[in-house]
């Protein structure tokens, strides 16, 4: 056991973030639940319209929301995923009060997935593009099923590795700040 | 003191019921069944636009060659039932009228790319229309892909 770290409580997420984010999955986990059923189709056609609200709302608070919530805190490039991947199987994980540089990285392209799986579904449901356009819509779902996938194992990873608990920080807003780099 | 409330409870409940029922007027959803499938099968609302909606009840007079009207109040109160849960898809600017046919619209025709025309022509299933032919959840709202119950009129 390492010696007790001195703790710090400190506000991360504000409630755009953390209400966005729990939407965001919920919208998302209904649609994979309605897919397939005709008689439920329009639910799952606004289910990926809520989603797109999320997306677009994220990006702008992106820009505009409290310092860990905009892009230029967690947006760092594949370097720094990799480094702090390395780090995180090593005997000293980085630890980061925002989005580590994987879960930032795991933002960017849930967004970007849950736009174009969006678009593409509603290009489907007008009957634009043709046979191509539902296929392309699956493809781009299951996509984002495997990085939603990897972005759970990653937080069940990371609060294993920094002790920390990092699905109540997106319930609570709070986070533990110990010692560390911010 | 504690048991009267149940007791209180059941009086109300079965003095609304008796109360209730005579006096209720019937939900839009059900004025649409019954109007509707007094004819034919109450075609969900989401398989067609609220514009082709709007155009179908304001044509009731010659409906697919056939006078049915209904009574106005009905009428407007089916047609607030069929907007509020019209499907999303977008009418096609052909210049023309507004498409009015469920059986023409390009996704049903996607749908249906599989089934051959021979199979249209069947005794038992005479038109596109008759939904419950091969979908015979249709009527309880139900048109999944499985069509285990017929006798497999897809194109091989």
């Amino acid at each position: 056991m390492s010696a007790p770290l001195p703790l710090r409580r400190v506000f991360v997420w504000d409630v755009p973030v953390r209400l966005g984010h729990w939407l965001l999955a919920s919208a998302f986990i209904g649609a994979m639940l309605t897919a397939d059923s005709e008689w439920l189709r329009l639910t799952h056609v606004r289910l990926g319209l809520a989603v797109v609200a999320l997306v677009l709302f994220r990006v702008v608070w992106g820009f505009v929301g409290s310092p860990y919530a905009r892009f230029r805190e967690f947006i760092t490039g594949p370097a720094a995923v990799w480094r702090y991947m390395r780090a995180v199987f090593s005997s000293t994980p980085e630890h980061h009060i925002g989005h580590n540089p994987a879960g930032g990285a795991a933002i960017v392209g849930l967004l970007a997935l849950g736009l174009t799986t969006s678009l593409t579904g509603w290009l489907a449901y007008q009957d634009v593009g043709g046979e191509w356009m539902p296929e392309l819509h699956g493809a781009s779902a299951c996509a984002m099923l495997t990085l939603v996938g990897i972005h759970v194992a990653g937080v069940i990873l990371a609060s294993v590795r920094h002790r920390e608990n990092l699905v109540g920080a997106m319930v609570t807003g709070w986070k533990r700040a110990s010692g560390g780099r911010p | 003191m504690t048991r009267s409330i149940p007791m209180t409870m059941l009086l109300l409940w079965a003095g609304s019921a008796v109360a209730g029922q005579p006096s209720q007027t019937p939900t839009p959803a059900a004025l649409w069944k019954e109007e509707c499938a007094a004819c034919h099968m109450a075609y969900p609302a989401r398989l067609l636009p609220a514009e082709s909606w709007k155009a179908i009840m304001a044509g009731l007079k010659s409906h697919f060659g056939t006078d049915a009207t209904v009574d106005a109040p009905a009428a407007a109160a089916i047609e607030r039932f069929l907007v509020a849960n019209a499907g999303m898809r977008a009418v096609r600017s052909t210049g023309g009228p507004v498409p009015l046919r469920i059986t023409t619209s390009p996704w049903f025709i996607r749908e249906h790319r599989e089934v051959a025309a021979s199979t249209w022509k069947r005794p038992e299933i005479k038109s596109p229309s008759n939904c419950t032919a091969c979908h015979t959840g249709a009527e309880s709202n139900n048109f999944s892909d499985d069509l285990s119950g017929t006798s497999g009129g897809r194109r091989r």
